[in-house]
């Protein structure tokens, strides 16, 4: 027989919406994120906590979504990389991704991305230093790296500067 | 303004930062169930029986296949392999059956379910072992467990060798490395008889194609074959690993769903493709002034259980490398030979990363042994432009020296460069290494080299791209969006590349060998020509003047003599469209290249285009700890021109940390009883974003003539020399020599108490 594990009914507001979903609990978030709510934006390199392509912001934390059981994410308030443009407009992060060449076959963009949004939330302007560790949990295999520093570290100026009410400019 | 020349994002870009890509495993169809695959526990096994009854009494269950549901033999090189195993078991991970259920938990339960009863059988891990005599065989036709041997010689090596006044040796091991792509090998297969769907991202869809159909019993039009956006490739998504579309399409044949199989990250590291470990025994003959001879080597390449594309892998490997250089003969054999490993396959650099960590390690070996300066000796031995080299290739552009003065003049002038001498635990040191690689490979696909592109403009002026060669990430379709915007003259953010699709695309025969940017971009640059043209003479009659005197610019066709006289594209492509009752513009063109090669010397002009590089390292080893930094690379590559150069350098850094990787920490490792030990990424070390150096690049610009625009290729290059490069300066900080990869922490300590250089 095929067991099927006993559901619940759990409640989180993803993105700034409510949803109620029944989840087996112990299944990871990132399955419930993507099969359940299907916002697939939200990647999954490993399933193991060891390439942050699955990361998204829980409760103001970036958390590998892969190792988070649903059923502590009853009650939580998420953001994942569908939840950063507005009315069509671009985040500055994703802007500067783009901008800069910090992406190529994109799969580990959606973690990395959300890695950065957690260190800029809470460090507006960080040192190379700090970024190199914020981001050390995300994997990537493409571009080397080198433009996703250049990235968040335009990103935090262009975030900087809209703070200050200027106009965002395109790169630097 | 030119867009040639000009960093230009990937068009692709705002659905990738957004999350709205979507890669094979977002894909979710009506009725699609899920697939997991049994495996071999055993490196070599007899399958004495196989019971599927109480698996397939399960609820939830919709299909279980095995070996007896995969009857057609394949093979990329040699037909040597089924979709599931037949008889035996050939390495620990290889595909015994598979089950189709509404879960994955429902098909990991099916699948322990399922009863195999094995009778083990003695196994082989090393190539070296595996050639002798008394070795057990994995495939019993291929004695001495040998799937090919390539023989060549060049010029009288004999006579070479027996002029030469110093001779350098040395026997240098490279281990089993992993792609490492974020995205684990995925696929979605629906069966509607008599047609197959595949949602599947292959570097290689359409030759993907034929085996696929010949492993299935099908004819290639029953199936179309359909990619997503691929999350990295690197040559482990060419065409070899098609285990996964295969099994999803056995159960959906079964079933009569669609069917999604995902790989866990263990299962694609235990059952991927990895890049092979290769035993490279060489030797180089010179003159005391340096003047290089001859080269004699033998290299002995581990092909794991099944033959895949290893084959052409070691042609190349055999031969690519040492056309940097000007030899005047050599001697190579090659054995491609079977363990019961995970099979092996392509990746990045296509065997040139293991030639030229042979290569360029007896190249800092002579300079030594004859007392002259690594860069010294290189300079005096490289291929020129106009050259014709030993195997034939000919170079029409070749920016090797500009390359390596390039690299020496960016490390002398770096003003932040350490040179304070070693401390007494970490010292440091210089290597450099040269690379070569083709732009298409004339060795790679047997009846042609080409491409054909069909580009449409639509009634609203946009630009709509088909092409067969698909971008595996690393770009390729920005750089055909590119050519078609410069060549008719309209944005580039008009242009669309249409996803690969067998359906609709045209014949590609794929992206590897480098060859997307010369191969297809001509091709659309062929094509989008000819829309240009056809856009100016319809301009011409409807703005009655003469075309010579048209341009298009910003998509709007203009007259240089009389600056009233204009018209958008997009007025006439709808004019076109209504006067011919529906016929869009549209044009199509072939590019082929003239290149060839024998297939059994390996003789010939392989490809239209050589690009070139030099890479210069800095390294700082802890002689108590064996650890060893890369701090800085220094990099020049003639790529011919540089079409997009934030794109270029992408490649290039992305490159040079795969090989540091592969110098320094990169191995798979496997156990006794052949099972891999580190099917992880905590015990699999990739580089980490806190590893990496600092990277200073320059470019060569030459101009190809036969490239688009001038350009060569780059994506493989970038790795190419820099495994090579990294063991140079280990060398020369150690003044002790590493002969194997990746030189890891106890072999650096060992090493640092042998060798005793300070500086
Ligand atoms: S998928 Fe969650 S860390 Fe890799
Ligand atoms: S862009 Fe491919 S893994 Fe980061």
């Amino acid at each position: 027989m095929c067991e099927i594990g006993s559901q619940i009914a759990i409640s989180m507001k993803v993105n700034g919406k409510t949803y109620e979903v029944l989840v087996d609990p112990l299944s990871p978030l990132s399955s419930v994120l993507r099969d359940q709510l299907r916002l697939t934006g939200t990647k999954v390199g490993c399933g193991k906590g060891e390439c942050g392509a699955c990361t998204v912001i829980m409760d103001g934390r970036a958390v590998n979504s892969c190792l988070v059981m649903a059923g502590d994410a009853d009650g939580s308030e998420i953001v994942t990389i569908e939840g950063l443009a507005s009315s069509g407009k671009l985040h500055p992060i994703q802007e500067a991704f783009v901008e800069t060449g910090a992406l190529q076959c994109g799969f580990c963009t959606p973690g990395m991305i959300m890695s950065a949004k957690a260190l800029l939330d809470s460090n507006p302007s960080p040192t190379e230093e700090e970024i190199r560790r914020a981001l050390s949990g995300n994997l990537c295999r493409c571009t080397g790296y080198h433009k996703i520093i250049d990235a968040v570290r335009i990103a935090s100026k262009l975030i900087g500067r809209n703070t200050n009410q200027e106009p965002v400019l395109r790169g630097s | 303004m030119s867009l040639i020349g000009t960093s230009l994002p990937r068009i692709e870009s705002r659905n990738k930062v957004t999350g709205r890509a979507i890669y094979g495993d977002d894909i979710s169809l009506p009725g699609m169930v899920i697939g997991k695959i049994l495996r071999s526990p055993y490196a070599h096994a007899r399958i004495v029986s196989v019971d599927t009854s109480r698996a397939e009494s399960m609820d939830g269950v919709f299909a279980v296949v095995t070996g007896a549901d995969a009857q057609y033999i394949f093979g990329e090189n040699i037909a040597d392999e089924y979709p599931l195993a037949r008889g035996k078991v050939r390495y620990v991970g290889d595909e015994v059956a598979a089950v189709a259920a509404v879960s994955e938990a429902c098909a990991v339960a099916a699948l322990n379910a399922i009863e195999v009863a094995y009778e083990t059988l003695p196994a082989v891990f090393e190539p070296i072992e595996a050639m002798k005599e008394d070795a057990p065989l994995v495939h019993e036709s291929s004695p001495r467990n040998v799937a090919l041997h390539v023989d060549f010689k060049r010029g009288d090596p004999e006579a070479a060798f027996a002029e030469a006044d110093v001779v350098v040796e040395g026997e240098f091991y490279t281990s089993n490395v992993y792609q490492g792509y974020l995205e684990p090998v995925n696929a979605v297969a629906d069966w509607q008889p008599p047609r197959l769907t595949l949602y599947t991202a292959l570097q290689s869809p359409y030759r993907s194609r034929i085996n696929i159909a010949r492993a299935l019993g099908l004819s290639v039009s029953q199936i179309r074959i359909v990619c997503p956006e691929m999350g990295g490739g690197f040559g482990g998504k060419v065409s070899t690993n098609l285990k996964v579309p295969l099994i999803a399409a056995l159960l959906s044949m079964k079933c009569g769903r669609p069917v999604k199989i995902t790989l866990t990250r263990e299962e694609d590291m235990e059952a991927g493709r990895p890049r092979a470990g290769t035993v490279v025994r060489s030797s180089l003959a010179l003159k005391k002034d340096g003047t290089f001879l001859a080269k004699k080597t033998h290299i002995i390449y581990d092909n794991g259980a099944y033959t895949g594309f290893s084959a052409s892998v070691m042609k190349t490997m055999a031969v690519r490398a040492e056309n940097i250089y000007r030899f005047k003969a050599c001697e190579t054999q090659a054995d491609l030979v079977y363990t019961n490993k995970t099979p092996t396959g392509p990746y990045r650099g296509f065997g040139t990363p293991m030639a030229l960590f042979a290569l360029e390690s007896l190249v800092d070996m002579a300079s030594e042994k004859i007392g002259m300066d690594p860069l010294e000796i290189r300079l005096k031995n490289i291929a020129q432009k106009g050259d014709v080299t030993l195997h034939g290739y000919v170079f029409n552009t070749c920016g090797l020296k500009e390359c390596l003065e390039s690299v020496k003049k960016m490390r002398d002038a770096d003003k932040e460069r350490q040179v304070s001498s070693c401390s007494t635990t970490v010292k440091r040191g210089y290597g450099v290494a040269l690379c070569i690689h083709n732009s298409g490979n004339r060795l790679s696909f047997g009846p042609f080299d080409g491409s054909t592109a069909i580009v449409r403009c639509e009634e609203d002026g946009y630009i709509t791209v088909f092409s067969g060669e698909q971008d595996c990430g690393q770009g390729s379709d920005s750089v055909l969006a590119q050519i078609a915007a410069e060549v008719i003259g309209v944005g580039y953010d008009r242009v669309r590349v249409l996803t690969k699709d067998s359906e609709v695309s045209p014949f590609g025969i794929g992206t590897f060998a480098s060859r997307v940017t010369m191969m297809g971009g001509n091709a659309v640059r062929l094509a989008a020509g000819k829309v240009r043209d056809r856009l100016i003479s319809e301009a011409a009659v409807m703005l009655n003047c003469k075309p010579q005197e048209l341009f298009i610019s910003n998509g709007i066709v203009q007259s240089k003599v009389d600056p009233a006289k204009h018209i958008e594209i997009s007025e006439i492509a709808r004019s076109v469209l209504h006067k011919t009752r529906g016929e869009h513009i549209l044009e199509r063109a072939v590019f082929f290249a003239n290149t060839e090669v024998d297939q059994k010397t390996l003789y010939g002009n392989v490809s239209l285009g050589y690009c070139f590089g030099a890479q210069l390292c800095e390294v700082e080893v802890d002689v108590e700890t064996g650890k060893v930094r890369v701090p800085k690379v220094y990099a020049a590559y003639d790529v011919g021109k540089v079409l997009n150069p934030m794109g270029a350098e992408g490649q290039l850094q992305g490159g040079i940390v795969q090989g540091i990787g592969m110098a320094l920490t990169e191995k798979l490792a496997y156990g006794e009883d052949g099972r891999l030990q580190n099917p992880n990424f905590r015990d699999y070390r990739m580089m980490n974003i806190v590893d990496i150096p600092e990277v200073r690049i320059e470019f060569i610009e030459t101009n190809e003539p036969n490239g688009p625009f001038g350009a060569k290729s780059i994506a493989e290059a970038s790795m190419d020399p820099t495994p090579a490069a990294v063991a140079n300066a280990v060398a020369n900080a150690l003044g002790a020599r590493a002969f194997r990869l990746p030189i890891e922490p106890e072999h650096v300590i060992t090493l640092a108490k042998g060798g005793a250089r300070c500086c």
